[in-house]
């Protein structure tokens, strides 16, 4: 059976096991961490709830908060672009580069900019960009995408680090301390903010009541650069917005505890207007959202914070790595948001979970994961995107286990195969099952079997 | 009260042993239990692996083997699941929808319904508790490591009834096995590794015994336990419950 | 504008049926010190912090001002504000060692400031300068992220454009998880916490 691109890749990630046990055991301890924070909130899923109600009511009413948000930030200064998907997202961006003729460009961690492949747009058309939070620096040196959304590089050891810093910024060669590797970065980045003409962030909640948009980070990064330079441009997708400034109390006290463990990110930036002489842009992004909304089973995935928790708490993740999941935002979130802008590529993602559920508990606004997860499997074999083998397997077990007489004869078959003809269970070329743990003892007579001949 | 006693397909062909205790352990608490014997299975295989569609077979037959009684008891908090939350008969949703009411887990009937406060058996060895995701999460026969709640369990209060036994908790208390149905065969790799993890979790404790409320993560540590030539020896929680006279009492 | 009307015609015609908002009452337990509470969620966030009375305070800056040349005060009640750093750029407030912001108030559950775009004239500032010194009074306290934002949008006046919650220093783990302190941003971040004047 043709393995998918998530088991594949995920085969080979878990080809060096001590390896795997670190990434494991790295994003198991930030689950603990969220886990201590919540603990001190007695609200805490009373606040969940709230958070959860109040995405609801914001999708219930989209159109009204986004006008209502495009009218507010335009009466501050801000001008306010729409882009239907990431190519007119990637032009928008290159047309305000070109206008004011800008070499110098700057990026705080924006998903949605990674979603739409900004930084190699950009490249292609000559157009350099700095990513200044330090993980996404790191990962872009070395020209890898992050493997999580909100610690880019935590595939990778402080060696891996210390040779990228060695090999781009001429770091000491084999010096790990991660203070003398951000100290490094630090002075790199610097001047790369200094001397920044446009800063490019994104977006983690967009106010309807006021036009702000506000950006939470811990190291700073986003503040500097839009500071710095000249031009801010702000990317958000359409589900970025929230109704009021009093509901950012909610989503501030949940962001921080479910993605780190910390009470709040050390900087919530809300930028509404920009100083005089300065420009700000927003650019509001559909990009397969409002279609995603359309999907009655699967329109709460837009509630989504991107705060991780459902990566760290996620037990396939954990033992997989992001890449594994071969999309921008991989972990149980995106294996439910992927599969709406390209079923047949990202068909193998639903099934990339055992549904244990622990993600649906840990999500900030409640959105049912394991449950879309399901569903979409469903959607993956009505489009016919499972596969012919198993297809033709499915409908002879739903044949044979829905029929008492065919049942009994098969398991009694399976049974008396797996007693006389253990070699045949025992390959591994047929038996994946058997590859690294022993099959069941097969017992001469099933519950039933036994029941009639000693109770009946 | 009339219950009859719902048999997860691998439970019959693999592991009788299951629902033998669960049978005599009601049995000895009073009930009258029956054994439909034309059930199969509940469909679950397929609705996982999103075959949902072709379980009309296996829900029609649930519900004939299995209406007219009062309660239903399973031995299985997955397959439980699956019926409480996808029994379908588009015939007869009004029938599906009494039986869905009515199936319950062996652990959550025993605590909820029979509301048992003592139970006759010995155990006198050291238990690694299995939180089974499916009855843990959708079921909730215990709290949740990642819910801020009052913590509880179903299958641990039923266990401290148990002479002799001591109940360990792994250091992760309910993460998944890894078993996840076909995700043991098309995503082998992953599934193998978080068995292995559970498996020297629950090692940690130098338990004698693993057990839990679903047979099919216990049968996928078992696997695992065999190939390494471990003494450890995987139990179902009825089994333990029904457990009156063992060898060294 | 077509994009934009694409846009909002799906999003009006795929969104789900209305629910409600839920009402927002909730609390942080300061265990009925919110000060105490301040400071453990300062120290928490890796962030210093100095009580003392207004002279104090003043004693320090007037001792900070004699080491520092380039010393930065944004404190209207301090001393003079520097205005100048409105028209610097980047390079130029690069090169300023020490600089004193005033928050508007701090929040107990987590320790964090309200630094507002109206208390300083270059947004650049909280940012670039060598050391930070923010200053907050004792009196303009909170308790938590709700009565926070209750301050900031009965506040008649807009925040002044931008506005930040600053909480503790720089810091990232994006180093295999190991924390480091100042990543970006001042190289220390002490945090006065001024007392009310006793009359």
């Amino acid at each position: 059976m043709p393995g998918s691109k998530h088991a594949i890749a995920a085969e080979l990630f878990n080809a060096d096991e001590p390896r795997t046990n670190w990434h494991d055991e790295t994003l198991w301890f930030v689950r603990q961490k969220r886990d201590k924070a919540a603990h001190l909130i007695p609200d805490w899923e009373a606040l969940r709830e709230a958070a959860s109600q109040i995405k609801n009511h914001t999708l219930s009413n989209l159109d009204d908060y986004l006008t209502a948000f495009e009218a507010r930030a335009r009466s501050n200064g801000v001008t306010v672009h729409w882009a239907a998907d990431a190519a007119e997202h990637n032009e928008i961006i290159l047309g305000i580069i070109r206008k004011h003729g800008i070499e110098r460009i700057v990026k705080s961690k924006s998903m949605l900019t990674e979603e739409c492949h900004l930084n190699d747009f950009l490249a292609k058309q000559g157009v350099q960009v700095t990513d200044t939070d330090l993980g996404e620096c790191i990962v872009q040196l070395r020209k890898e995408p992050p493997s999580h959304i909100v610690l880019p590089a935590i595939h990778l050891k402080k060696e891996d680090v210390s040779d990228t810093f060695h090999e781009h910024l001429g770091t000491e060669k084999g010096n790990i301390s991660p203070e003398y590797l951000a100290a490094a970065a630090r002075s790199y980045l610097r001047n790369k903010f200094v001397h920044a003409q446009l800063a490019i962030t994104g977006v983690n909640f967009a106010v309807a009541e006021t036009g702000a948009v506000v950006v939470c980070t811990n190291e700073g990064n986003a503040d500097i650069g839009v500071h710095a330079a000249d031009i801010h441009i702000a990317c958000m997708g359409i589900e970025k917005v929230i109704p009021q400034t009093k509901h950012l109390g909610v989503f501030l006290r949940l962001l921080a505890r479910s993605a780190t463990g910390q009470s709040i990110t050390a900087y919530s930036s809300h930028f509404s207007k920009p100083v005089k002489g300065k420009e700000m842009h927003i650019v509001i992004v559909d990009n397969g959202r409002s279609t995603q909304l359309g999907r009655s089973d699967f329109r709460n995935s837009l509630k989504c914070i991107r705060c991780a928790a459902c990566f760290n708490t996620c037990p396939v993740y954990r033992r997989s790595g992001g890449y594994s999941y071969h999309t921008t935002v991989a972990g149980p979130i995106g294996s439910i948001l992927a599969p709406n802008l390209d079923l047949k590529a990202y068909s193998d993602l639903p099934f990339s979970s055992t549904l244990c559920g622990s993600c649906t508990n840990v999500c900030p606004v409640k959105i049912n994961i394991h449950e879309q997860l399901w569903k979409w499997r469903q959607e993956v074999t009505k489009h016919g995107y499972s596969g012919k083998g198993k297809t033709i397997i499915m409908n002879l077990m739903a044949g044979i286990l829905s029929s008492p007489v065919l049942y009994r004869v098969s398991g009694k078959l399976a049974r008396w195969t797996m007693r006389h003809l253990p070699f045949l269970m025992k390959s591994k070329q047929f038996n994946l099952w058997y590859k690294q743990l022993e099959m069941p003892e097969a017992p001469a007579q099933s519950f039933t079997e036994w029941y009639k001949s000693n109770i009946k | 009260m009339k219950v009859g006693l719902f048999v997860p397909c691998y439970v019959d062909q693999f592991y009788p042993g299951v629902a033998i205790a669960a049978m005599q352990l009601l049995q000895k608490l009073g009930v009258a239990v029956e054994v439909p014997l034309q059930q199969t299975c509940c469909g679950q295989p397929m609705a996982n692996s999103g075959f949902a569609h072709l379980t009309n077979g296996c829900d029609r037959n649930f519900i004939k083997n299995f209406s007219g009684f009062d309660y239903i008891v399973c031995p299985s908090g997955s397959c439980v699941l699956h019926i409480r939350e996808h029994l379908l008969d588009k015939k007869d949703p009004g029938k599906a929808g009494i039986i869905r009411k009515k199936v319950y887990e062996i652990t959550e009937f025993l605590t909820d319904i029979m509301k048992i406060k003592q139970l006759n058996a010995f155990f006198p060895y050291r238990v690694g508790l299995h939180a089974s995701c499916h009855g843990q999460r959708g079921l909730h026969l215990s709290s949740m490591s990642e819910l801020m709640a009052p913590p509880f369990s179903k299958p641990e209060h039923l266990l401290s009834m148990v002479r002799g036994i001591e109940i360990c908790t792994p250091a992760r208390p309910d993460e998944c096995c890894g078993f996840g149905g076909t995700f043991c065969v098309f995503e082998e790799a992953v599934s193998v590794k978080m068995g292995k993890d559970r498996v020297a979790d629950h090692l940690h404790n130098q338990v004698e015994y693993i057990t839990g409320a679903d047979m099919s993560c216990l049968m996928h540590m078992e696997g695992i336990l065999k190939r390494a030539n471990s003494p450890v020896k995987v139990i179902h929680l009825v089994e333990i419950l029904n457990s009156s006279c063992h060898a060294g009492e | 504008m077509k994009t934009r009307e694409k846009i909002l015609a799906a999003v009006r015609n795929n969104k789900p049926v209305q629910t409600g908002l839920p009402a927002i009452n909730f609390h942080f337990d300061i265990n009925g010190n919110l000060l105490k509470q301040f400071r453990n969620s300062l120290t928490a966030s890796g962030a210093e912090s100095v009580l003392g009375s207004w002279r104090q305070f003043r004693k320090h800056y007037e001792d900070q001002r004699m080491i520092y040349p380039s010393i930065c005060n944004q404190v209207t009640s301090l001393d003079k504000t520097d205005s100048s750093v409105a028209g610097k750029n980047a390079a130029e407030l690069a090169a300023i060692e020490i600089c004193y912001l005033e928050g508007e108030f701090g929040v107990a559950e987590n320790g964090a400031i309200w630094v507002s775009g109206r208390n300083m004239s270059n947004r650049l500032l909280p940012f670039i300068c060598q050391h930070l010194v923010l200053m907050v009074r004792v009196d303009s306290l909170v308790g938590d992220m709700h009565e926070a934002y209750d301050m900031i949008t009965t506040a008649r006046e807009d925040y002044g454009g931008y506005g930040v919650f600053i909480a503790g220093p720089s810091k990232t783990a994006d180093i295999e998880q190991s924390l480091v302190i100042c990543a970006h941003g001042p190289l220390r971040l002490p945090v006065w916490i001024v007392e009310a004047e006793k009359v």
